[in-house]
């Protein structure tokens, strides 16, 4: 008898030492977790466009830690000033705390590898592959330079990056997929646009040191999927310029628009650039050209439709890698 | 000796207690005498004529003294008036040999540049360039601070014709506000520094602004930071009056760059009465803090914010039977309450492309006058269809089709349900629209033929009567 249970304490004890290596031998823990990346926004009011992204791709990968991240350092400045501001604490209690907290994608990334998450998916939460982007690969390429630690010690197992909303280039996802995709999950835009008898005018931001001809092809895109509706795709950086946009609409006699940012949050350009008073603004451009507008001041994250693109490319690019999410 | 000595002290002494650079009468004939800001004594044997001057203000000051081949140097980033953008710029960063090769006799500075750059100031002065340093903090300063500034220049008597004017708008101003009783007066929280929950002090110019256009101040318990015209606050100290403000005031510039939006999503200020009820309002720095003539400005545009009905009186215009395109921008600006548009910082101006219009281009519009601060703000808000770079026309009569377009600008009107047949206005018309939409909607009139007349003038009382129309159909 006592030989037997000396023999399955030894065999307990051999078995442990070989299922957890990890534990016995410190060897860092792999847990998967998700960053969504993108600009941010200091306004409370314009924030749900961000929060709903969120929910929405927790939702979609509830095991998942999902946390996000903004590449602003001036917004996330007025955020940390926040935390300690009780009467703001008081009146918004439906910021998530981890907004007050909110970090750049590196360190949000660091904080994450800190605590085990050794599988990280950056998911931006950008329009196109522009300038944004492509800082935001540089990151994730800086870190995934790291390669003379050993193996078993690599701060990540796997660091990945998901495309944006209208893809990028490539031959493995087919960018014009993608923007197939987007142009479907703004119907409520096209909709609301037709039930008003007017055409449907997007601000995007675009870039001056990018090419931003994808706005010029997403227009097509979506002219080809609405084809009853018509439909005008403007930057306020890059081309199409509002000047191409305005003389567009003008030259097919357009005299109602429905204008609304092409953005994920509607924050100042979509209240100045877009809506402002100003001569310049886009809203009296075309008030200028006899063109009647109504402005529509929400950000592409408040529709729902367009969050499901985030979890799609979620989806993709932990398949591509092998990631189990 | 002593006694000599005592007396130079006792009057030293007492023109350093007057502050803000107060003039002394003359000692001799042909000289003048008076304590700087820093405490130096200023003696003008002969007017100074190759002026720098490091200060907007003083910039501002010295053109309406009348100067202007004087000035041979400005601060950066100065805007007003137009001409001050033709000066070459110098700024205290600069070393004192890029102010010596300009040769000048005086350089006009102020108390934060004679607190900070003492070396250049005393490099100059070794260079035997007189260094003035003056900023005046109160109203009754502003007086005395003109006054000296003519003495520099030898402009004293447009130095007096100046404080004249300016009394003379703030006797019109106090007029418009007289019948105000104490009990309707707006109570007014005017921010100064957001970030730091500062406001102004209560002798501070942009009190006196505030107070002249009849608004009350909430922050009378304020007290000044070092001698600045600037007050600490706080947050709660605000909240403590949140019932009592009426209206919510703040200065923009380049201390505060002041957003409606920031304001109303600031935490706790919900509980304010003025953010509840949307009266919240940004005045340019520019317009309110500064020593200028401009301060008119100032104080007629928070009277715009506080008592809009008054202040923005215009029947004045209704028997001109034919407005001109400067009397309508006035009456269009005044009517709809457009805030003012003041220039800009030269670096934003600059921003525009050099094609468009940029404020202070139009040659044909005084800018020390009164038109040309409603011109440019209805030309910026672009109710004047194509408005050339450099020229305005504002004595040319205004055109029915301008005034159509500018009401289909400014207000946002519903779409016309029948359609209406105009017999001089074609579709192809670039103003078909703007003209279609207020014949449509019966704000304007068409001829018993049919006709829309578009070049046809524009009356003040039809200019009333159409404005008021569209304000109806837009409420």
């Amino acid at each position: 008898m006592m030989k037997r249970v000396s023999m399955l304490f030894m065999v307990l004890v051999l078995s442990l030492a070989f299922t957890v290596p990890s534990l016995a031998m410190g060897h860092p823990k792999n847990k998967e977790a998700i960053v969504l990346a993108g600009f941010g926004t200091s306004y409370p009011s314009a924030l749900v466009a961000i929060t709903n992204i969120q929910k929405k791709v927790q939702k979609a990968f509830p095991k998942v830690e999902v946390r996000v991240a903004f590449t602003s350092n001036i917004i996330r400045n007025i955020w940390h000033k926040r935390q300690g501001d009780a009467r703001f604490l008081a009146e918004h209690k439906e910021i998530p705390k981890e907004i007050l907290y909110v970090k750049g994608p590196l360190a949000t990334i660091a904080d994450l590898q800190d605590a085990g998450y050794r599988t990280i998916i950056v998911q931006p939460t950008h329009l196109y592959n522009g300038e944004e982007y492509t800082d935001l690969c540089s990151y994730v390429r800086g870190l995934n330079a790291i390669t003379t630690i050993k193996k078993k010690y690599a701060p990540f197992v796997k660091l990945v990056i998901g495309r944006p909303a209208l893809g990028k280039y490539g031959p493995v996802h087919d960018y014009h997929k993608d923007m197939e995709a987007a142009a479907k999950a703004l119907e409520p835009d096209v909709k609301l646009a037709m039930e008003n008898g007017s055409a449907l005018v997007y601000m995007g931001h675009g870039n001056e040191f990018y090419s931003t001809g994808i706005y010029a092809e997403f227009q097509q895109v979506m002219r080809r999927t609405y084809p009853k509706a018509k439909i005008f795709i403007g930057t306020v950086e890059g081309f199409p310029s509002l000047a191409d946009v305005v003389s567009a609409v003008t030259h097919s006699r357009i005299r109602k628009i429905v204008l609304k940012p092409l953005m994920i949050v509607a924050g100042d350009h979509a209240n100045n650039d877009m809506a402002g008073d100003d001569e310049d603004s886009w809203k009296n451009t075309f008030k200028r050209a006899g063109v009647r507008v109504k402005c529509v001041i929400h950000g592409l994250g408040e529709n729902m439709n367009w969050d499901g693109i985030y979890v799609n490319h979620i989806k993709e690019v932990a398949r591509d890698n092998d990631i189990a999410l | 000796m002593k006694r000599k000595i005592i007396q130079t002290l006792v009057l030293a002494l007492a023109l350093m207690g007057m502050t803000g650079g107060v003039s002394v009468s003359s000692t001799r004939a042909g000289t003048r005498k008076f304590v700087d800001r820093s405490g130096t004594g200023i003696v003008v044997q002969k007017p100074f004529h190759r002026i720098i001057s490091l200060y907007g203000a003083h910039t501002e000051n010295l053109f309406s003294l009348g100067l202007g081949r004087e000035i041979i140097g400005v601060s950066r980033n100065e805007a007003y008036p137009p001409r001050a953008m033709t000066k070459p710029v110098f700024s205290y960063h600069d070393d004192a040999e890029k102010f010596l090769a300009a040769r000048p006799d005086l350089v006009l500075i102020r108390p934060m540049i004679a607190r900070g750059y003492q070396n250049l100031v005393a490099k100059l002065r070794r260079a035997g360039v007189m260094v003035v340093s003056l900023q005046p903090r109160t109203i009754k300063e502003v007086y005395s601070y003109w006054k000296n500034l003519g003495l520099l220049t030898g402009r004293e008597t447009q130095a007096e014709a100046m404080i004249k004017q300016f009394k003379r708008g703030i006797g019109k101003i106090r007029s418009l506000v007289k019948g105000i009783p104490v009990a309707k007066r707006k109570r007014v929280y005017f921010e100064a520094i957001h970030s730091k929950m500062r406001t102004f002090s209560p002798s501070s110019i942009a009190m006196f602004a505030l107070r002249t256009a009849g608004g009350v101040n909430v922050a009378e318990d304020a007290r000044a930071r070092h001698g600045t015209n600037i007050a600490a606050y706080g947050k709660e100290h605000i909240l403590s009056h949140a019932d009592d403000i009426d209206v919510y005031l703040a200065q923009k510039g380049a201390m505060n760059h002041a957003k409606i939006r920031s304001i109303m999503e600031e935490p706790g200020f919900r509980a304010i009465k003025a953010v509840r009820e949307g009266q919240v309002y940004i005045v340019d720095e520019k317009i309110v803090s500064r020593p200028t003539l401009r301060l008119l400005d100032g104080i007629y545009e928070i009277g715009r914010y506080l008592y809009p009905e008054r202040f923005n009186d215009v029947t004045a215009f209704m028997h001109i039977p034919v407005l001109t395109k400067a009397q309508f921008a006035e009456m269009f600006v005044e009517m709809t309450n457009i805030p003012l548009k003041t220039p800009d910082y030269l670096r934003d101006i600059r921003k525009r492309a050099v094609a468009r219009h940029r404020y202070g281009d139009f040659r044909d519009v005084d800018y020390m006058g009164n038109a040309y601060k409603f011109i440019e703000t209805a030309v910026y808000r672009g109710i004047f269809p194509h408005v050339e770079k450099s020229a305005f026309h504002p004595d040319s009569p205004v055109k029915r089709s301008t005034a159509a377009y500018a009401l289909f600008v400014y207000f946002d009107f519903p779409g016309v349900k029948d359609p209406v047949t105009i017999g001089d206005v074609r579709d192809s018309d670039p103003l078909f629209e703007q003209v279609r939409t207020a014949v449509g909607l019966g704000i304007m009139a068409l001829s018993r033929d049919g006709l829309f007349i578009p070049d046809g003038p524009v009356s003040g009382m039809d200019a009333f009567k159409i404005i008021s129309k569209a304000v109806q159909a837009t409420r």
